[in-house]
């Protein structure tokens, strides 16, 4: 097991690696350089050399990767040239934000999804599995920022009973983190529907019920926990397009965290700041995959075994 | 928790029952297991004609919006502006779907942005395809180092949200038409490449590959005509399925303002306009809104339904 | 521990710990329904090892589920009565139910692999089993796991109950059963096809095993097989079923020395011709009927050699064989030739 966590760890450096000089070449694709956006057509070419050696885009690739890693693995991110804020500090204030929507949204996916996904299967064909299976075909079909407009509606602006937008106070983190937890959440309780399902026709139930078990304890401590390596397996593909759709939802929101912090540097062209942040929240996705993919051997002592031995 | 038995579970049915006694059972008594299934096979296959409905209305909207923003002349039915009639519900003086803040008719800027959106997604959808399944079959089919190297890069590739590198694009790059497809389409041939991979290894074992492989056919010959029809079936699957989460990705990138250009109209950029007048004439919002989800839904259930006919054990992807 | 049984015995010994009666389990369809149990009657003594052998689709292992309660739609307990200890079974609430089973009665499968949930460690389960009925804290729990480890010969059982149960060979997995199912010294023993997934050797040992704890714990045990001549050794009495029903109860040495039933007398000579070399094979032709082909006559007619025309039309009851306790539901049992 041990061996596995390293070898997994060793790939997520490395795909770490590559991410970098994935997002770090993606700005050299450009036509000319980062300059075109700082230097406006009226400056001289002088100004204009002057930008590239400040910015040191006349030296090697390879060095300029080098000064770009070295920034972001000291912490030392300096500042952007267009709002002369603190990358730090753009960060610092935005990542608690993005967290809280997260961790608020993952609270929805798997603290409905599991129960939901797990009565559908108990109850399959009457009419609570009936609507939970015909909400996920819903919640499945309709793109969530159409659904954050209907939200606002009726909940902001029909009923007045939550805030259109902002993040004034705690009411603020519902709509948005709903929105986010709509498609996620759907595919958690069809997952675990089925897998319910699939483990309840298992041997290993018949012996628990044998051995006088109650029936809570074999169906939410036993079936549930073998259940579950679907949903782990699933959360890495669900953290990246969370975290994709996090940036449409907080500008929606006008949430204030990474995700609209980014979108607003792209639309203002702050491209470093942009690439910090685009960089910062690919790592994020990439380690939280990690953890998927380790949660998922601990969870099945099978499935452990096979991949030490791959 | 009352003490009645577990609810109907498999589990107690299987065993409980001999099989080979099920196995004699009478046709005409009804099977025991079948029931259950059969209804919920029709119910599906339902849901894939109205999928497969859907979609095909969709598609003649999206070549009308087409037609109406490539040719020439035609544009004005989109363009055209006259700020006295703004925000007007439907029927309004010819004004069959009503109009934008600018008084533009929505009927035409709705069909268009389904032309843009529709073109998009396909472009690409279709370079996914190509893309991933050139690489799942390869890696899949030579195994060995030229299977790792494919691996890592769809590992990597794959674990990037598209949303995000779609907008570094759309920043650094001009926002349009090219930027879209160019970030969506370099993310997602990722996911069709891991399955068609796995595809790959379990085709590569069959007996007719061996033989193919056996009387000297070259690899390349092998790889076109014995393996590529035998993943038609997912291709056909992912296609519908890729198309959804383009047209949602689209639009999300349009609704952002980094999607195709104003004054072209897209579906993603009249929802986020319209939802500056959300109060004042909420029309203006549920329409592009409507459109949008029904289409999504309708690649959705064509997507599902043939999943369920050709190929059950396909996943749908996530954005 | 009571040994005294409120009901009248049958033809039972007086002490018999469980007396199962006209008990039929239903299969249910779309609008048929079909008796997979038939009015299946017998007992067992306290101590007493029955062997209840017949082919698949004979009924045999839903008749040991029925006792315990654990079947579910489509399958249900019609009618009978299963006593155990003088206490009716059939129709007793879920929370009394529970607290019989795993205690009192416990019950082994055919796949020890997938009979025991893979994802929690053999120790977590059968800790879990002991305090379901017993109010004691882990540790005492452990103990008494490894306790019963050690006795059904599991080696370094401490550190074992860390292990998940794929980390165990197939012989050690059913000892890991059989440790779990007497962990609260339950007075029966319901043991389903428990050697069937193992190999010879390892049968045997198991089979042994089943007998040593019987003398030790004066445990009574239902051995379930398909292969009556793996139970004889263990067994003290044989009930033959074909079909859903009984169709002869007899002691091992009798079924073996003397088997009465055509049916059982063709188990026997299939055995025998698997063991000695150079016989010609004999099998039992065809098989046994499905639930919608059970025949209105007797329900072996179809497959035997002994028919006569009341066998196609009138069932044989179950009734004493001429000889001692035995039963027979048989019109024209012949006397057994060894080939």
């Amino acid at each position: 097991m041990i061996r596995y966590v390293i070898r997994r760890l060793a790939y997520t450096v490395v795909i770490l690696f590559v991410a970098s000089i994935v997002v770090f070449l993606a700005l050299r694709i450009t036509p000319g350089d980062a300059t075109n956006f700082v230097v406006t057509p009226i400056s001289s070419p002088e100004r204009f050399e002057e930008l590239r050696r400040e910015l040191g885009l006349d030296r090697p690739l390879i060095e300029q990767y080098g000064v770009f890693i070295t920034r972001i693995l000291t912490g030392n991110f300096g500042a952007s040239d267009i709002s002369h804020r603190e990358v730090a500090e753009i960060i610092t204030t935005g990542l608690p934000y993005t967290v809280w929507l997260a961790l608020s949204a993952a609270l929805l996916v798997y603290g409905l999804g599991i129960p939901l996904g797990v009565i559908a299967a108990l109850r399959r064909d009457r009419w609570p599995d009936q609507v939970i299976s015909a909400s996920a075909v819903l919640g499945l079909g309709i793109p969530n920022f159409v659904l954050a407009i209907i939200l606002i509606m009726i909940f902001a602006i029909g009923l007045n009973l939550l805030p259109v937008s902002g993040a004034s106070g705690p009411m603020n983190v519902i709509l948005p983190a709903i929105v986010l937890a709509v498609e996620p959440l759907a595919v958690v309780m069809r997952v675990v529907r089925s897998s319910v399902i699939d483990q309840l026709g298992q041997d290993y139930v018949r012996t628990l019920e044998a051995k006088g078990l109650a029936r809570r304890r074999i169906i939410w401590v036993h079936v549930l926990r073998n259940s579950l390596g679907p949903v782990i397996s699933l959360a890495a593909v669900q953290f990246r397009s969370m975290l994709g759709y996090t940036l449409i939802v907080e500008v929606i929101f006008r949430w204030p965290g990474l995700g609209s912090q980014l979108v607003d540097a792209v639309l203002k062209r702050d491209y470093l700041v942009a690439q910090d942040l685009a960089l910062l929240l690919t790592a994020v996705v990439i380690v939280l995959n990690t953890l998927a993919d380790i949660g998922q051997a601990y969870a099945d002592p099978r499935v452990r075994v096979q991949v030490t031995n791959a | 928790m009352t003490g009645e038995p577990l609810p109907p579970i498999e589990a107690l049915e299987t065993p409980t029952v001999d099989v080979e006694a099920l196995k004699t059972v009478e046709p005409g008594a009804g099977g025991l297991v079948i029931t259950g299934r059969r209804r919920r096979g029709i119910l599906r296959s339902r849901s894939a004609t109205i999928g497969a409905v859907i979609v095909a209305i969709f598609f003649v909207i999206g070549c009308i919006g087409l037609a109406l923003l490539t040719i020439p002349g035609l544009d004005a039915s989109w363009k055209d502006q006259n700020l006295g009639g703004a925000l007007k519900g439907p029927m309004y003086d010819g004004h069959i779907l009503g109009t934008d803040s600018l008084g533009r008719d929505l009927l035409a800027r709705v069909t268009v942005g389904v032309g843009v959106s529709f073109f998009i997604a396909f472009v690409v959808t279709i370079a996914s395809l190509v893309l991933g399944v050139t690489v799942g079959l390869i890696g899949g089919y030579f195994r060995g180092p030229v299977d790792t190297f494919f691996s890592a890069m769809t590992d990597v590739t794959w674990g990037f949200p598209v949303i995000l590198l779609a907008v570094m694009f759309a920043g650094m790059l001009e926002p349009g038409f090219a930027t879209i497809i160019l970030a969506v389409a370099l993310l997602s041939w990722a996911g069709v490449a891991r399955i068609i991979r796995g595809y790959a290894l379990s085709l590569r074992e069959r007996e007719f590959v061996g033989a193919a492989k056996a009387i000297g056919i070259p690899s390349w010959k092998i790889l076109l005509v014995h393996l590529l029809p035998n993943v038609v079936a997912p291709i056909l699957v992912l296609a519908s399925y890729y198309v959804a989460v383009t047209i949602v990705i689209e639009a999300g990138l349009s609704f952002l303002g980094l999607g195709v250009q104003s004054p072209v109209p897209s579906l993603g950029a009249m929802l986020s306009e319209g939802r500056n007048f959300i109060r004042l004439s909420p029309w203006q919002t549920i329409l592009p809104g409507a459109v949008l989800a029904i289409a999504v839904l309708g690649f959705n259930l064509l997507g599902d339904g043939l999943r369920d006919l050709l190929d059950p054990r396909l996943s749908r992807p996530q954005g | 521990m009571t040994v005294a049984p409120a009901i009248p015995p049958m033809k039972s010994p007086s002490t018999s710990l469980l007396e199962v009666r006209g008990l039929t389990t239903v299969v249910e369809g779309d609008g048929w329904e079909s008796a997979a149990v038939d009015d299946v009657s017998f007992s067992i003594a306290r101590g007493e090892i029955v062997g209840v052998v017949g082919e698949s689709g004979s009924g045999k292992s839903l008749t040991a589920l029925s006792i315990l309660g654990l079947v579910a739609r489509p399958v249900s307990v019609r009618s009978g009565s299963v006593r155990f200890d003088g206490q009716e079974l059939i129709g007793l609430g879920g929370r009394e139910l529970r607290r019989i089973r795993g205690a009192r009665i416990s019950m082994i499968f055919q796949e020890p692999m997938t009979s025991l949930d893979g994802a929690f460690t053999i120790g977590d389960q059968m800790i879990e089993t002991v305090r379901a009925h017993r109010p004691v804290n882990r540790e005492a729990a452990e103990t008494m796991a490894v306790t019963m480890l050690d006795r059904v010969g599991i080696a370094s059982a401490r550190q074992r109950l860390r292990a998940y149960p794929h980390e165990f060979s197939g012989g050690m997995r059913q000892r890991v059963m059989i440790a779990m199912a007497l962990l609260l010294h339950p007075e029966l023993l319901l043991a389903d096809e428990p050697t069937t997934a193992l190999d010879v050797t390892t049968q045997a040992q198991i089979l042994e095993l089943i007998g040593e704890l019987r003398r030790e714990m004066g445990l009574s045990v239902i051995l379930i097989s398909h292969d009556l001549a793996a139970v004889l050794d263990v067994a003290d009495r044989i009930v033959v079923m074909y079909a859903g029903r009984v169709v002869e109860v007899a002691t091992g040495e009798e079924s073996f020395v003397s088997p009465l039933h055509p049916y059982t007398q063709g188990l026997i000579r299939s055995k025998l011709s698997l063991r000695d070399r150079g016989r010609p094979v004999a099998v039992i032709e065809g098989q046994v009927p499905g639930l919608g082909h059970r025949p209105m006559g007797c329900r072996f007619a179809t497959r035997c050699p002994n028919r006569i025309d009341r066998c196609i039309t009138v069932e044989p009851a179950l009734v004493a064989a001429t000889d001692g306790p035995r039963l027979l539901r048989c019109h024209n049992p012949s006397a057994w030739v060894e080939p």
